[in-house]
């Protein structure tokens, strides 16, 4: 966790939980694993306060205790404390996207308590609650979508233990031998507990969590917001948003569609490829969406030439089309729309929607789908690993452009494409003036977007007879880039905190809620407009955090 | 430009300063140097309900049981206020807030949590945690957000003020007392409940409300 | 007349070298074409013709094949046919490998070196046979052994009659190269079209990268002259407003006529817009440049290529300001916000000389 995360969280504990509750996640974050009485020793609080502020943030899961150490020790939860602030209001929204009307405001109670109170068993919710049918319904519609997640003892200790256990809970049924070593068993061990972790990690996968086998909510469970699934979302939002740009927002509207329809399957961003066919995705498909309004067909000409020869000039000649596998059925309406006199206007609605999907296939750079089989009228799946690389490419690129222009963009791509070049190399790629490179190649370095290797050629070290190889290191660029991000969104937060700061007195008179003045009046739309800029700053920039570090 | 701190060459000493190029101090056109400054796009609705959604999310928080501040008298947090410890004037009108309700205000699942802290949780070796309800967010509108809304009504009835019928009047008359009304019960309840009694530390509020007359010039 | 080692060896290299006749003797000097070949007897006159007139120029002969040529089986008898051509530099002796062989020289060609000195003639062949790519004075020097001044002067006569030019290397920009007057450079030397007295002609490729640009934008996009398609036992519905703020109109993936290096290449040079001679390569070598500016992409594995939605001949897609597709959809999370631009942001801190709280441009940003 770099020292930029810590700031961020830090600073946002302290101004949602107050003072108490940063120092202790700021002594944890700097010192690692604490008990309780290093900590009140290295944070300088008293063990009572101690106590009094890890109850809630146990209770939130910010931090986690161990089982297994004696005497208890306390490890924070950077990411989980991250998705839970800065995410919160995000997450809010889309509950009240995806419930109705009706629906919406118990549903919306159900997930602000969540995050409030970090989870809650569904019978205690229910005593409380206003309209427990109606709670009760919103919840096992949460539940279903795994937009909550039941909970249980073993979540509330860090994740390494566990896994630590898990690997001497192995080793220990891996029977010593004179013939293997060690370090053998060690190994064997770890991947028998990897494997063992990856079913724990996802025993909550199961449609009937939460459920008890009559179908109804199991009451007596505790449950809690799934940032997991909620990160899956986000990540959906972002690359529908990247398919209207490329090309167009009715396939969006498509991509959108099969996105929800995989979705069930979705648990998390690193998940392994799922398959759907063209039926699955034609099923709940929005009635109004017309697709066929929005592809063109090409035959215009009132006359059939067979022979070729007609007025457009031979641009218009057909490229070669290579022979892809499964690629059979788009090529095949192609040609039935240019020949086929009569059915040239129009299709089925499964062509048409396979139209879309193939639009989605045809990017190279930028792989929203990928068809995989025919059955079913076309067997498609979604590399998200590769398709996030693509965008994570981008939007570095976005960035360097932005910051130094469009020729180090080039210059970057060019790199990335060949891997290790050298600077005539790149000059010549890139139609420009070796001297005039050099600048652009340099600040690229200093950013950390470029590594430069020397080769030497002859035994000595002599400068010119040495090949300086330029080099792209995407993984290195981009957690500088991230790095960035979350300090521009602490400096954000840390301006809303000062802003208000700045203006007690209106405070004060909101507070008893005497009227204001005209003045003071602009002074509160003056705030909100900045806290209102500021805090969308911070979502936006969630987003790249989403990208660059979320969905690995 | 005053000069700041220990820096070499101090008021008695020009001689050191003058041929130096380090300017002990810099003005803020100094400090950030020239940048073509860059515009936020236009914000959409849908991010707009996240901002409400985020700050009234926090305004939650603040409210609820998990905002723990220390329990020295003197150290009191003031909504919006100042929060350096010296008490002030304006104090008396902020805003009475509990310090804190109590951390055990809540139905915690006790094996949850690590033994050494059942006992913070209000659990006596052996017994089991009394029950406590639940209790779920009022979602208070964020006090900003209202203040607006307030004074969005205040700036209308002003404009209002010529044109204003009986009616009108006794409807705005209505929605303050009811106003009122809450807030009275909101304090009420607050006291009762928790370990921190508030009202130690503050003077009673209530009796200010006939007296907001505008002779209140309170000194910040 | 010098020494000559051996007429059948040439130098030591594999690749074909010239074998440098010793001059003929004085008579050579007001020789005209016709008495040229005057010189030789009948047969080998008509060796020679059938070395012209059979095959390609600069076709270079086996023994074998000229064995077959002349009809004449015997080596002993067909020597001497060649030595008499090779004596009036109408042959010239090759090697390649461990062959001899030999290639015929036009008439005029070999009038022009017999009129030479002999150490023009040297510093001549050296010069021809580096071809395209051209010779630096220095080499020549080396290769000849001649004294500085020697070549200098050979270089100038020969130069005079223009049967050599000077040319400027692009890679080598203050060597003295030279050629045969009347061939082109080749590519290594000049740099290729993008280059003009051997600097990168940017303003040249500037131009032509927009006019490839424009060219792939207006093929990529359907017009008003395309009709939509519709769905079968549907009615057309106008599409519903959460849809289509912005009406697409795509060519289906199946589209097959974006446009392809060819003919982008056939545009190109029907156009006019340049006299420069741009080989496919060329073209290619623009694509891959818009390529890499976010403008254009590669479909169909390279054997297409259409615009990307949202490029301008100025700017790459996903790069620039994203104003018409609506603010929101926010693609400059970092750089909209002053600490993207920032260039103190490392001084940035709490307390700091510069900080968030005191930071004058977040003053300004927000109060925009």
């Amino acid at each position: 966790m770099s020292q930029f995360d810590a700031e961020l969280l830090v600073l946002l504990v302290r101004d949602f939980y107050g003072s108490l509750a940063s120092t202790v996640i700021d002594t944890l974050l700097k010192e690692g694993r604490l008990s309780l009485s290093l900590l009140a020793r290295y944070s300088s609080l008293s063990t009572a306060t101690i106590q009094r502020v890890l109850v809630p943030l146990l209770q939130l899961r910010f931090v986690r205790h161990s089982v297994f150490d004696s005497p208890t020790t306390y490890v924070v939860s950077p990411e989980h404390i991250y998705s839970s602030i800065v995410r919160a209001g995000q997450i809010i929204a889309y509950v009240d996207d995806i419930f109705s009307e009706e629906e919406s405001s118990a549903a919306l109670q159900v997930i602000k308590n969540l995050l409030l109170y970090g989870h809650i068993r569904i019978s205690d919710y229910l005593s409380a609650a206003p309209n427990p049918a109606a709670s009760t319904s919103a919840i096992a519609t949460l539940l279903r979508r795994k937009l909550l997640t039941t909970l249980t003892t073993e979540e509330f200790a860090p994740e390494s233990d566990r896994v630590r256990a898990l690997i001497n809970e192995k080793l220990a049924s891996i029977p010593r031998k004179a013939t293997v070593s060690e370090s053998k068993r060690a190994q064997a061990a770890e991947l028998e507990a990897q494997e063992a972790w990856h079913r724990i990690a996802t025993r909550h996968d199961s449609l009937s969590d939460g459920f008890l086998s009559s179908g109804e909510v199991d009451t007596s469970v505790v449950v809690t917001v799934n940032h997991e699934k909620f990160a899956v979302l986000a990540r959906s939002r972002v690359l529908v948003d990247f398919a209207k740009r490329r090309i167009g927002a009715v396939t969006a509207a498509v991509y959108k569609h099969v996105l929800e329809t995989m979705e069930p399957r979705l648990f998390r961003s690193d998940e392994s490829r799922i398959t759907i066919s063209s039926l699955e995705i034609l099923k709940n498909l929005d009635e109004d969406l017309d697709l066929g309004h929005a592809l063109a067909i090409t035959s215009r000409r009132r006359k059939r030439d067979s022979s070729g020869s007609d007025s457009e000039s031979s641009q218009q000649r057909p490229h070669k089309r290579r022979r892809k596998e499964n690629d059979s059925s788009s090529s095949e309406s192609e040609s039935d729309y240019e020949m086929n006199g009569n059915n040239s206007k129009s299709a089925s609605q499964m062509e048409v929607l396979n139209m879309h999907l193939a639009l989605l296939c045809s990017s190279p750079s930028l792989p929203f789908l990928k068809r995989v089989g025919s059955k079913g009228g076309g067997e498609y799946t979604i590399d998200f690993s590769a398709l996030m690389n693509s965008i994570r490419a981008l939007e570095y690129d976005k960035l360097i452009a932005k910051r130094q222009g469009a020729v180090a963009c080039r210059l970057l791509r060019i790199i990335r494409d060949k891997g290790r070049i050298d600077e005539k190399q790149i000059a010549q790629a890139a139609l420009l003036p070796a001297k005039e490179i050099r600048a652009h190649l340099t600040a690229l370095h200093e950013c950390g977007g470029l590594d430069l290797q020397e080769v030497p050629r002859g035994a000595d070290r002599a400068p010119s007879r040495t090949y300086y190889l330029w080099h792209h290191r995407p993984a290195a660029a981009h957690a500088l880039m991230a790095q960035q991000v979350i300090r521009a969104m602490t400096r954000c937060y840390a301006r809303v905190i000062d802003e208000r700061a700045r203006r007690p007195g209106v405070f004060a008179k909101i507070a008893r809620e005497a009227a204001l003045s005209a003045a003071e009046v602009e002074e509160v739309r003056k705030l909100r407009d900045v806290e209102e800029k500021l805090v969308v700053q911070i979502t936006r920039l969630d987003r790249l955090v989403l990208v660059f570090r979320d969905c690995l | 430009m005053s000069l700041r701190g220990g820096r070499s060459g101090g008021p008695g000493r020009p001689g050191l300063l003058s041929g130096l190029d380090i300017k002990p101090d810099f003005t803020p056109s100094e400090r950030y140097p020239k940048l073509v400054l860059p515009i936020q796009s236009t914000i959409t609705d849908e991010e707009r309900r996240c901002v409400q959604n985020f700050l009234q999310f926090q305004q939650d928080v603040r409210d609820s049981a998990f905002y723990v501040v220390e329990k020295k008298p003197g150290i009191v947090e003031y909504e919006g206020g100042i929060n350096d410890g010296i008490k002030r004037y304006s104090d008396r009108f902020l805003k009475k807030r509990k310090i804190g309700k109590a951390v055990t205000d809540h139905p915690y699942i006790v094996d949850f949590f690590p033994q050494e802290l059942h006992s913070t949780l209000g659990v006596k070796s052996g017994t089991k945690r009394k029950h406590v309800k639940l209790d779920l967010a009022a979602h208070k509108k964020h006090f900003l957000e209202a203040a607006a809304l307030n004074a969005a009504a205040d700036e209308e009835s002003a404009e209002n003020a010529a044109e204003l019928n009986d009616d009108d009047e006794e409807e705005i008359n209505n929605e303050d007392d009811i106003d009122e009304e809450d807030d009275e019960k909101d304090e009420f309840e607050e006291d009762e409940e928790g370990d921190y009694n508030a009202e130690k530390y503050f003077d009673d509020g209530e009796d200010d409300y006939g007296d907001d007359g505008g002779d209140d010039e309170a000194a910040y | 007349m010098p020494p000559v080692k051996s007429s059948y060896k040439a130098s030591g290299s594999s690749a074909a070298e010239p074998y440098t006749l010793p001059s003929p003797p004085a008579s050579s000097a007001s020789s005209s074409a016709s008495t040229h070949m005057e010189g030789l007897n009948k047969a080998a006159q008509s060796l020679y013709t059938k070395m012209i007139t059979s095959n390609e120029d600069g076709h270079v002969y086996t023994q074998a094949e000229l064995s077959e040529l002349a009809g004449i089986s015997d080596a002993m008898k067909l020597m001497p046919l060649i030595q008499e051509h090779m004596n009036l530099g109408l042959v010239k002796m090759l090697r390649q490998g461990d062959d001899l062989c030999f290639q015929a020289v036009k008439k005029e060609e070999a009038e022009k070196i017999q009129a030479m000195s002999k150490d023009e003639a040297m510093v001549y062949s050296y010069i021809e046979s580096s071809g395209t790519e051209g010779i630096w004075t220095k080499t020549i020097k080396a290769k000849t052994n001649l004294h500085q001044s020697v070549v200098q002067r050979c270089l100038k006569s020969l130069e005079g009659k223009r049967y050599i030019k000077n040319i400027k290397s692009v890679k080598y920009p203050t060597r003295k190269i030279y050629m045969l007057y009347n061939l082109q450079p080749s590519i290594d030397v000049t740099g290729g079209p993008w280059f003009t007295d051997s600097e990168l002609d940017t303003e040249f490729i500037s131009s032509l990268l927009s006019i490839v640009f424009r060219f792939v934008a207006s093929e990529s996009f359907p017009g008003d002259d395309h009709r939509r398609l519709s769905v079968s036992s549907k009615p057309r519905k106008r599409n519903s407003s959460k849809a289509t703020q912005h009406e697409q109109l795509s060519f289906p993936a199946s589209y097959s006529k974006y446009p392809t290096v060819s003919s982008i290449h056939e545009f190109v040079r029907n156009s006019g817009i340049t006299t420069v001679d741009l080989a496919p390569a060329d073209i290619k070598s623009l694509i891959d440049v818009l390529v890499y500016d976010g403008k254009i992409e590669p479909i169909d594995e390279g054997m297409a290529y259409r615009a990307i939605p949202g490029a301008t001949p100025e700017c790459g897609a996903d790069l620039g300001a994203d104003a018409e597709i609506g603010g929101g959809v926010v693609w400059d999370a970092l750089t909209e916000v002053p600490c993207g631009p920032c260039l103190v942001s490392d001084l940035c801190r709490a307390g700091g000389p510069v900080s968030a709280e005191e930071c004058i441009y977040l003053d300004e940003w927000l109060i925009q």
